[in-house]
């Protein structure tokens, strides 16, 4: 305690208050299954006179439970200061580490997962360890080793100082615990690419046969779902090593097949599907829409994308988005053939040329036509404009906060009802990679007459549709099941009539999950714009 | 009948730095090696606690060199040749050498130099006394090392066993054989038959706040005695003086600030070095105190204490003010602990406390083979007296290795006593049957564990006084005649008794706990880290020497040997 019993000479007090904390429970060498336990637990934070809290970690809460309240729950415990990387469970479904992160005032602690379970919160450590072999973590010398210290030249010091970055990794598995692909199909998973990008970037390895491993251990099956850089407690951005290491193998020609010619078709064709730009605003044809080149100035481009141009399906949510604005006297404009792929999908494959090249002709064509704001179909491109097209001052907005928007400003109201029990799939790219969880929410939960039932994996946590990084591509013949089957039937399994969405690649896989699950009669799979138009 | 049986050429006991150098070199010698350890081999022990290497002492000039020998004899306690032997080591072994070559990149300037940093600053505000190298980022040093050595071993086909504890060295006809031991995820109770073992089982965690991984109790230097090793300077340790304090922490684990040395690393507009240490002490009534001390900086803090301005666990503070903040960012190895915390470096005062880091003393080797006395047993590392610090744990890890695998090439496979084996593992595997379902209500080890800590914490701390080592002496008797009879365990799973593993390890600590204390109320002088409050002096005329301990007739046996004054002399 401090000095002064609960006070310090800074005048931060502790405060006690109760924290309430569900444990799983389970020794598979005694118990038929799992069960939670709950136990209540002073809950102490510090609090600065300037209202800075600095809260009990979770690792002090468990040590309280077992050396307090006696009671055996079995956890890892070693360092206690985020070096050794061994204490990581799941907390509220967010993998941390407990001796490094803050306790919650309610919490629910169960063990990482992906990982077989020991006893309670321990795990098994070893695949992650023979996921990392895999991949020969340990340097390989080009050259050599003959002199100490060893020489390097000016030039070779910046690299190596970014490359050990990676090195701060502290092998915690926690991007391991949170990755859908590395239980179901062959993929390495995060961690150890982590480490084989590292490797495959120093100067002084061989580099070049880790590029090699690399395809061998699915360098390309990752969706660029970012739940492991979410995940690390050291910030050290697996999804970002991964794709830094997909930018090698393109340079070094070992990109799949299907992969290549989808990166071909977009640089031809400017979509991944090959198919011609005259026939790129072919959906809209007997629509009232505004073209770019017939208009004098552009309030808001609609930005409809790759996907809503081109594929049957999709193309009945631009519609939908279309009659949604027109309905509501919104005035917007698209650019019809002149629109181009936004290379979100080319940036994740690593193809950093061709992404480069997309990004000067967009922005080029939006300076053309005095463009200041946007709105998307999808994510992909909201993410690509707002987050990858460097520094511009176009106003990006995904059309779920621009409809949001407008129910804020009362003028969005609905004429007919929708009685159907509706839940929804959070899109990787805008609830993790751009926080964009209330908006979807608050526009289904706005129409009349629908139950909205939120998924058990959902918002931060939710579980990728498999449609992402380059994935509507690339198959794995060796996945043991489709991630979108997964997510059809957990909608299923609480009840939902409609699966809603909010991006067009979701919208492919779920409803192609639906299909080969038989759930047709079941369930249906929408995006929420259609849903709006509708009941608009 | 144990699960499995394992027959190698060596053994190593303990996976911090020690133990996989040591693995390191036995392998690159051709050897079939096995390393077992508590933890996790290179994430475990106070090895990955540690922030710098002091690898790069093979940059001190000659003038410098006599300065760091001196230093190292801990105000003549030590064994002098071991002390010259440790530093002839590396340059022999050359341990930062060994790193670099496995992979581990030492911070470069951007002019491609190795960056080289010092413990002060001499007359001229020059680096002098270089000692440590860094890592990318200064406090990822072990880290770093600790991944390298383990990729390495895994990578030459040496098994690794963790979260196995080793409960019993082997013997037979006098010379070590092999081991027993506890795998605590499975419950699988091991025999380990080898010709060499080396043990490397690092510094104990005995006091309330010290500056180790949970699993590092000492359990080392027990099992060395057991086989009939020698342990001496078991009274001597280092304190660290300033760990930040979290109020709300069950002592999860100790973040130190560096309050000295780093110099070297970048220079301010004014051309003065750059310090990440904090620059100014402040007492419970909020003055600022001089840190500076001829006995160190823990007798600083201690006259605080002793003026009622502080207290051994706290109350008193630091502050960063003045330090450039981009500066500690970059360089300081607590940088990241104190953002994640939300603390901020330029304005706040920050709760400090002392806490033992290391055990000085330990288990007695000889220089240059690391040979304990009994045959087939070698100690590396911070188990091993004067071994502490990383660039030592690695010389003598390269001594014990050289020593286990001449052994093993030369001895034919060694034969068990299986009577033994059979009476262990019953020792252990009974406790599954002492459990408060089967014997009732109890207490659990790790009551007792933290009740001997808080002992030594309040009797037995840096500065002592025979009132307080006696009262510890009685509290620690206490614990033997009317706890540990008491002690039960909570469950009888075989799936992670954590309980278990605690109930082993409470006898040994205990010994070890009565071993400090009775070598401290030996010991009637101060001397360096040895501060006594009713013998305030050095006394070189009577104590000049060191007081060793062994099993005799399977009791404690405390004998005082003068120390060899090999090469210097106090007087001189």
């Amino acid at each position: 305690m401090f000095a002064h019993g609960n006070e310090n000479m800074m005048g931060a007090k502790i405060e006690k208050g109760t924290c309430k904390v569900r444990v799983f429970r389970y020794d598979p060498s005694k118990d038929e299954k799992p069960r939670y336990e709950t136990y209540e637990v002073p809950y102490l934070v510090e609090r600065a006179p300037d209202g800075r809290e600095i809260p009990m970690r979770i690792m002090a809460v468990l040590d309280y439970i077992r050396n307090e309240l006696g009671v055996d729950i079995a956890y890892r415990a070693t360092c206690g200061i985020g070096r050794c990387g061994t204490c990581g469970v799941l907390v509220n479904g967010e993998p941390k580490l407990a001796c490094w992160d803050a306790a919650e005032r309610e919490m629910t602690i169960e063990p990482l997962p992906n990982l077989p379970i020991i006893r309670d919160l321990v795990v098994d450590r070893r695949p992650l360890e023979e996921q990392l072999k895999n991949v020969n973590p340990w340097l390989e010398r080009k050259k050599p080793y003959t002199k100490f210290p060893e020489e390097f030249r000016p030039e070779e010091i910046p690299v190596l100082k970014d490359v050990f970055k990676l090195g701060r990794c502290l092998e915690c598995g926690l991007c391991y615990a949170s990755c859908p692909l590395v239980e179901r199909s062959p993929y390495v998973g995060p961690e150890a690419i982590t480490h084989l990008t590292k490797f495959t970037f120093d100067p002084r390895d061989k580099q070049e046969d880790r590029l090699t491993i690399a395809l061998s251990k699915g360098a390309y099956y990752c969706t660029t779902c970012k739940r492991c850089s979410e995940a690390c407690p050291m910030e050290i951005d697996p999804l970002n090593a991964l794709i830094s290491l997909r930018g090698l193998l393109v340079e070094a020609g070992k990109v799949p097949s299907t992969i290549r010619d989808a990166l071909e078709r977009i640089y031809k064709y400017g979509n991944p599907w090959g198919i011609s730009r005259s026939k790129r605003s072919e959906w809209a044809r007997n629509l009232k829409i505004k073209y770019a080149s017939q208009v004098e100035k552009i309030e808001l481009l609609y930005f409809v994308g790759c996907a809503a141009s081109y594929d049957l399906r999709a193309q009945n949510v631009a519609k939908a988005i279309a009659k949604n604005l027109n309905t509501l006297g919104i005035d917007f404009t698209i650019l019809g053939n002149e629109e181009n792929c936004c290379g979100n999908e080319v940036y994740s494959l690593g193809e950093r040329g061709l992404f480069e090249i997309l990004v000067e002709e967009n922005l080029n064509i939006f300076r053309k036509y005095g463009i200041d704001k946007i709105v998307t179909t999808s994510p992909h491109c909201f993410n690509a404009f707002k987050n990858r097209y460097g520094n511009h001052k176009l106003t990006v907005l995904h059309y779920t906060q621009f409809f949001a928007d407008l129910i804020d400003k009362g003028k969005l109201k609905f004429s007919k009802k929708i009685e159907k029990k509706v839940t929804y799939q959070d899109p990787c790219f805008l609830a993790r990679y751009n926080n964009i969880l209330d908006e979807p929410r608050k526009i289904i939960e706005s129409i009349p007459g629908v139950t909205f039932l939120e998924l058990r994996m959902s918002g931060k946590h939710g579980i990728c549709c498999g449609g992402g990084g380059g994935r509507m591509w690339y198959e794995i013949p060796e996945e043991q099941g489709r991630l979108a089957v997964d997510r059809v039937k957990e909608a299923v399994e609480i009840g939902a009539d409609i699966l809603a969405v909010a991006c067009p690649f979701c919208l492919l896989t779920l409803e192609d999950a639906v299909k080969t699950t038989g759930n047709e009669d079941k369930i249906q799979v929408k995006d929420i714009m259609e849903l709006v138009a509708e009941a608009l | 009948m144990p699960d499995e049986v394992y027959e190698k050429e060596v053994l190593i006991i303990g996976g911090g730095i020690a133990g996989l150098s040591a693995a390191y070199f036995a392998t690159k010698q051709g050897a079939d090696v096995i390393l077992l350890t508590k933890g996790f081999a290179g994430k475990s022990g106070c090895s990955v606690q540690a922030a710098q290497f002091g690898g790069g002492i093979i940059f001190l000039p000659e003038e410098d060199r006599y300065a760091y020998f001196k230093a190292r004899l801990f105000n003549f306690m030590a064994d002098q040749e071991l002390a010259w032997q440790l530093i002839k080591g590396i340059d022999e072994v050359n341990p930062a050498r060994v790193l670099e070559e496995i992979g581990v990149l030492w911070r470069r300037r951007d002019d491609g130099s190795i960056l080289v940093t010092a413990m002060r600053l001499n007359k001229k505000g020059e680096p002098s006394l270089p000692y440590y190298l860094w890592s990318e980022k200064m406090g990822d040093t072990a880290k770093t090392i600790s991944s390298a050595l383990r990729q390495e071993i895994l990578r030459r086909g040496v098994e690794i066993l963790d979260n196995t504890v080793c409960t019993k060295l082997l013997t037979k006809g006098g010379e070590v054989v092999g081991a027993t031991a506890y795998d605590y995820e499975q419950g699988r109770f091991i025999l380990l038959k080898a010709k060499s073992v080396i043990l490397a089982t690092g510094s104990a965690k005995l006091w309330k706040y010290h500056t180790e991984a949970r699993e590092s109790v000492g359990e080392g230097y027990i099992l060395a005695l057991e086989a009939g090793a020698q342990l001496v300077n078991m009274e001597f340790m280092a304190y660290h003086d300033a760990e930040m304090v979290w109020p709300w922490s069950l002592h999860l684990g100790n973040l130190y600030l560096y309050t000295h040395g780093g110099f070297g690393a970048a220079k301010d507009l004014t051309g003065k070095y750059k310090s990440f240490s904090p620059s100014k002490f402040y007492n419970m009534k909020g003055e600022e105190f001089s840190i500076t001390h001829k006995l160190g900086e823990r007798m600083a803090i201690e006259l605080q204490i002793q003026k009622g301005l502080a207290r051994k666990d706290g109350g008193y503070y630091v502050s960063f003010e003045g330090r450039d903040p981009e500066f500690i960012e970059e360089f300081f190895y607590q940088a990241n602990a104190l953002k994640h915390l939300g603390i901020d470096i330029s304005k706040d005062k920050i709760e400090v406390r002392t806490s033992c880091h290391n055990m000085i003393g330990g288990i007695k080797i000889k220089p240059r083979t690391a040979e304990t006395g009994v045959p087939g047993l070698y100690a590396c590392g911070a188990v091993a007296s004067q071994c502490l610090g990383l660039h030592n744990c690695m010389v003598s890890a390269s001594w014990a290795a050289n020593s286990a695998v001449k052994r093993a090439k030369e001895i034919e496979a060694p034969t068990i006593d299986l009577d033994q084996v059979k009476e262990e593992e019953n020792r252990v595997l009974s406790w599954l049957s002492r459990t408060k379902d089967t014997v009732g209500d109890g207490i659990p080890p790790i009551k007792i564990k933290r009740k001997i800590m808080d002992i030594m914490w309040e009797k037995c701390n840096y500065m002592k006084c025979e009132e307080d080592l006696l009262e510890a002496l009685q509290q620690l008797r206490m614990i033997r005649e009317e706890m540990m009879p008491r002690m039960v365990l909570r469950s009888n799973t075989k799936r992670w008794n954590y309980d278990l593993v605690e109930a082993l390890e409470v006898p040994r600590m205990l010994l070890c706990a009565e071993i400090i204390v009775t070598a401290s109320l030996m010991r009637k002088e101060s001397r360096g880290y040895f501060q006594r409050k009713d013998y305030p002096e050095t006394d070189d005329k009577n104590w000049l020497k060191n007081i060793v301990i062994k099993f005799e007739n399977g009791k404690l046996k405390f004998d005082t040997v003068p120390v060899k004054l090999t090469y210097v002399r106090p007087w001189e």
